[in-house]
This record gives C-alpha cells, structure tokens and sequence, in this order.
C-alpha cells in the first residue's frame, strides 16, 4: 500500500476533528454555563463531585430533598431540592448507585429562590444527594433514600 | 440542527411575590445504555439522546440554566421559583438536546 495514501487519509481525518472543535467553540452560548461532559461521564460519585463542583468538602444540613420514599417506576421519580439558604447559586443533584451518579445541575440566577423540583431516573433502590453551592463556593448537602421497585436506567 | 414543534407545556403563576414556573418537555429520552447480565454493569449500546440544557428566562433576561443527562425522566419536568414576575411578564423556556435540535415558549405570566 502507498504509504502517502494512509498520510493524506489520516491527516484528513483529524483535520475534520479539528474543525468540529472549532466550530462548537464558535457557537453562540445560550446557556449561562457551558455542559460539563466530564462530570456527567464519571462513574464514581466522589469524582462526579469533584469534577462538578469543584471541591469535596460538604457540609450536611441546609438542603432538603423531598420525594417519595418508595418509587414504583424508577424511570420517572419526582423529586424536588430546597434550600433555605439565601446565595444558592447552584443545587446539583448526584444519585450514587446509577450508571453516572451526577443526574442534573440547576444553576440560579439573580431572583430565583433555591429550589427545583423535576423527575428523574433510577437504577435501584439508593440515597439521593442534592449539594447546593453557595456564591461564596461553599458546598451544602442533603440526602433522601428512595426505594426502588422497577429500575429505570436501561433503553 | 433542527427546531422541534409543539414539544413544551408551561404555566407561570405568580402570588404572594413569588411566581412559580412549571415546564415540561415532550421528549423521549434514550439512555442507549443496556445492562450486561454477566458483568451487570451498565454498556452503551445505542446513540444516547437527551436533553442537554434547559434555560429559562424572565423578561428576555436568562435567570435559570439546567444541565440535564440522561438521567432525567422521559418528557423532562422542571418547576422553579422566582421572586417577582407580574401579570403579563413573559417567561420563555428554550431547550436544547444532544444532537443539535431544540425548541422554545414564550408566554405570559398570569396572576
């Protein structure tokens, strides 16, 4: 085989690469922050953490989860996170025993009060942690343990 | 790259101060991910599909973003709480998924 040919053939592909790259970089951002894919890929709930906030130390207390104690389809749990501190800027929810333990992140802007509620998926039966940060970095934790009948993660 | 139709349900409410906003998004999410019966861990076998951020806005001023996975359920739900907001106020919501598509709603707040 000419090895020219294998050159050209790899040098196009990875500049293709680069040009995906480029251009995600130059799309307009709507969102006020851009979607931590590495945090979204762990598997491992301390890393999830870490990668999504930015530190490990959190302080129990302070945020309230509320949802039902037993879930009999865990493909649609209802669940929603208060926090009864005043500078939430951001509450995420991490449900240890998934496939990927960070599930979502909410970030508040000016005015918004430090709560959400939403619906999410469960493999099985585990503690739910929602963390909420503070505008002055520090992390907030509260916990729920929900049962589950019917995992909800696969498909 | 495409806009979805018709995908999101809203009501905004204000009382009291505070105006709740509730949305919810026709979609089918896909995890893409089957569990191995030997290993029984998680494999991706499938493209996922998902929503990936959901942003609100009060008054064409964004007060919300959410980063959602494919953990969220099927037909994502998201309620949240604003201080202020009156009758008339618009609320829009726009959302935007994994594979480029997206739609959004702009609507009015009712006392």
């Amino acid at each position: 085989m000419d090895p020219r040919r294998r050159y050209l053939l790899k040098g196009a592909a990875s500049l293709g690469t680069l040009g995906l790259a480029l251009g995600a970089g130059l799309l307009p951002e709507t969102a006020l922050a851009e979607w931590p894919a590495e945090a979204f890929s762990a598997h491992d709930q301390k890393d999830a953490i870490k990668l999504a906030e930015g530190g490990e130390a959190i302080e129990m207390g302070h945020v309230t989860i509320t949802a039902p104690d037993i879930a009999e389809n865990g493909a649609v749990v209802p669940v929603s996170i208060e926090s009864d501190l005043p500078n939430v800027v951001k509450i995420s929810l991490f449900a240890e025993k998934n496939p990927f333990p960070l599930n979502s992140e909410f970030e508040f802007g000016e005015g918004v009060l430090a709560y959400v509620s939403t619906r999410i998926r469960l493999a099985e039966t585990q503690e739910v942690m929602g963390v909420a940060k503070t505008a002055d970095g520090k992390l907030y934790g509260g916990k729920a343990l929900i049962k589950v009948t019917i995992g909800g993660c696969g498909g | 790259m495409a806009r979805k139709k018709d995908t999101i349900r809203m009501r905004a409410r204000t009382s009291g101060g505070v105006t709740e906003i509730l949305a919810l998004i026709h979609y089918k999410i896909v995890p893409g991910l089957v569990r191995n019966k030997k290993t029984k861990q998680f494999e991706l076998k499938k493209p996922q599909h998902f929503v990936k951020t959901v942003t609100v806005s009060l008054n064409d001023k964004a007060v919300f973003t959410g980063n959602l996975s494919i953990g969220s359920s099927d037909d994502p739900f998201l309620g949240l709480k604003v201080k202020g907001g009156k009758d008339g106020d618009m609320v829009k919501v726009h959302w935007e998924d994994n594979q480029g598509d997206w739609d959004e709603l702009s609507q009015p707040i009712k006392a």
